[in-house]
């Protein structure tokens, strides 16, 4: 494999990482609950879709289908499970979102593993490999990364054009501020949320496009998806995106050459040290 | 605060250890001296994370590491270097404490947040599980490290698993002294000022960093100890077997945070409840994973705080006051 192939796996993957990082950015910055449930979202998701291709469903309807139904279980976890959550203040709240979601992500993890044992979610890309100049590239490692980008890049434009994505960010800023002018706060929590679920969900996807889901992944997702976040300065959306494509390169060419479990323990090795030298983020922006 | 003279202290330890003690000798069946077995071994982990959480608000969720390290480094240092376990298990501990208490100095230093907390606790917690798969050799990997019954020998006549609870036994009553030193001198004093507001306890010169790395350092010793034993006891350890700090947390948060009673009771009852719910098979986390967020929904006051407040409900016929 070339080093060429490596860096557009890793950045593949970086972009697929930015998804889940950006939520887990969205939801801390509005309501400072850390959502440790948010990989269990990806393996939910590429069930569903699963199910519905199982009952013989058209694939894409079915993907469109399981985003869906991902985004209306996020509305109902938030607002069944974090509305007592955001009651509280300061410390007490980010204790108890941190309490909450781990219940939350162990109960479905557990969940999950056990319903679904089996199942492997891959998508197949009818299309043989280009070849560009001596470089060999699969055509759904090209898929996955550009609708990771446009995702993305979706999401860019949502949050700084449309007077939602402002008033998001106004309540990411200061949440009294914001209800001061008439925003509010906990229906636009509930939205990003939901938002989170479903990008996350489309992480699940697409990362089926290039390697395979399985049940058990849910609890690998939340901890990428939390050090892409924490990496990135917790706050800051486009620190998550740049983090992600970083690690996602980081652990592409470690996972090559070293193999995947001491890739994984370096990875995490990483994220510690980053989280000590600079406990406000890779961009520097203060949380 | 209630003052409680030396003597009747003294009858509650008194009578605490007689029901400890006397708690297996009815008991013959082998299956019953287990559960007993884990639920001291179960209430040992529950005060470590008191003194670690309860006490000074420092989120471990890597107790299961902690543990890990304790029981692998006692089982796997006799095996090069011959040593006997009586030696090898307080230095696992001490190895257990040391890491401990460097993650608390290394995130009291850096003044990580308690999101930070959690994010370098869990990594520490997957680093631990995924170093004991990665090194296959050493440590058997996922499949575990089966013990050869030859490290403890024990004469036919002792009944093994009596005998392990006695050793556990041993270690809770050392450790509740130990805890009841702690609470009632002036390191539980700065303890009490640390949980309320931390920077108005350092402006009162109360040195936050010590007493957060020691209540880390004595937790991380407890958890390192009782994993040792565990090894030894159980036979087999595997990096399965330490994900336990979900049932820790439940344990802790059910009883009551910050006091001797709550451990005890949480650790208790909880075991049995699980004991209770084994038969249904891996789905127990489920439960428990709702069980936390239930709990820290309405119960996050704990047993303790409750069963305070009983009295003054009947006596006054309405809500009893919980501080």
């Amino acid at each position: 494999m070339l080093p060429v192939e490596l860096l557009l796996d890793g950045i593949t993957f970086g972009l697929i990482l930015s998804l889940l990082g950006v939520g887990i950015t969205l939801i801390f910055g509005l309501g400072e609950v850390l959502n440790l449930a948010h990989g269990e979202f990806v393996v939910i998701c590429t069930i569903l879709a699963l199910m519905f291709i199982g009952r013989g469903v058209d694939v894409t309807l079915s993907i469109v289908l399981s985003l869906v139904i991902i985004g209306l279980i996020g509305i109902a976890f938030e607002r069944l499970l974090l509305f007592p959550v955001y009651r509280e203040k300061g410390e007490v709240r980010v204790l108890m979102g941190i309490f909450m979601t781990y219940g939350l992500s162990l109960a479905i993890h557990s969940y999950l593993v056990n319903t679904f044992p089996k199942v492997h979610f891959s998508v197949r890309v009818p299309y043989t490999e280009i070849v560009i100049g001596g470089l060999s590239i699969r055509p759904s490692t090209l898929l996955a990364a550009a609708i990771a980008a446009l995702a993305l890049i979706a999401l860019g434009v949502f949050l700084k054009k449309t007077y939602i994505g402002k008033a998001i960010r106004t309540v990411a800023q200061n949440e009294v501020g914001a209800q001061l002018c008439g925003v509010n706060p906990a229906s636009l929590r509930t939205l990003i949320f939901a938002l989170g679920a479903v990008m996350a969900g489309l992480a699940g996807i697409l990362y089926g496009l290039i390697a395979t889901v399985t049940a058990t992944l849910g609890l690998d997702f939340t901890t990428f998806a939390i050090v892409v976040a924490i990496a990135g300065g917790v706050r800051s959306v486009y620190g998550a995106i740049v983090s992600g494509i970083i690690l996602g390169i980081v652990h592409a060419f470690s996972s090559f050459f070293l193999g995947a479990s001491l890739s994984l323990v370096i990875f995490l090795i990483a994220v510690i040290l980053i989280v000590l030298a600079r406990p406000e983020g890779v961009l520097g922006e203060k949380g | 605060m209630r003052k409680v003279s030396i003597a009747q202290k003294l009858l509650i330890f008194v009578v605490i250890f007689t029901i400890y003690a006397v708690l297996p000798l009815p008991l013959s069946n082998p299956y019953y001296l287990r559960v007993l077995n884990l639920l001291v071994l179960f209430t040992l982990f529950t005060i470590s994370s008191n003194i670690i959480f309860g006490h000074t608000r420092q989120l471990f969720l890597c107790h299961g590491a902690l543990i890990g390290i304790g029981a692998y480094t006692s089982v796997l240092l006799p095996k090069s270097l011959a040593i006997p376990p009586w030696i090898v298990i307080p230095l696992g501990a001490l190895f257990s404490a040391c890491i401990g208490s460097s993650i608390s100095t290394i995130s009291s230093l850096r003044r990580l947040s308690i999101i930070l907390m959690a994010v370098f606790t869990l990594s520490f917690q997957i680093i631990f599980g995924e170093v004991i798969v990665g090194l296959r050799e050493i440590t058997g990997g996922d499949e575990g490290l089966i013990l050869r019954q030859d490290l403890v020998q024990l004469p036919s006549t002792v009944n093994r698993e009596l005998f392990y609870y006695y050793v556990f036994v041993f270690l809770l009553f050392v450790s509740i002294i130990v805890y009841n030193r702690i609470v009632n001198s002036h390191i539980g004093v700065a303890f009490k000022c640390i949980v309320e507001d931390e920077i108005a306890a350092s402006s009162v010169g109360i040195n936050v960093i010590k007493y957060k790395v020691l209540s880390a350092f004595i937790g991380s010793f407890i958890l390192g100890l009782a994993g040792g034993v565990y090894a030894y006891y159980n036979l087999y350890i595997s990096p399965s077997l330490f994900n336990l700090d979900l049932y820790i947390l439940v344990m802790l948060v059910f009883g009551g945070m910050g006091t001797l009673a709550g451990p005890l009771l949480g650790a208790g009852i909880f075991t049995l409840v699980f004991e209770f719910l084994r038969p249904m098979g891996p789905i127990t986390t489920l439960i428990f994973g709702l069980l936390l967020i239930v709990l820290f929904l309405y119960f996050r006051e704990g047993l303790v705080a409750w069963l305070r407040g009983l009295p003054t409900l009947y006596r006054a016929g309405g809500r009893p006051s919980v501080e």
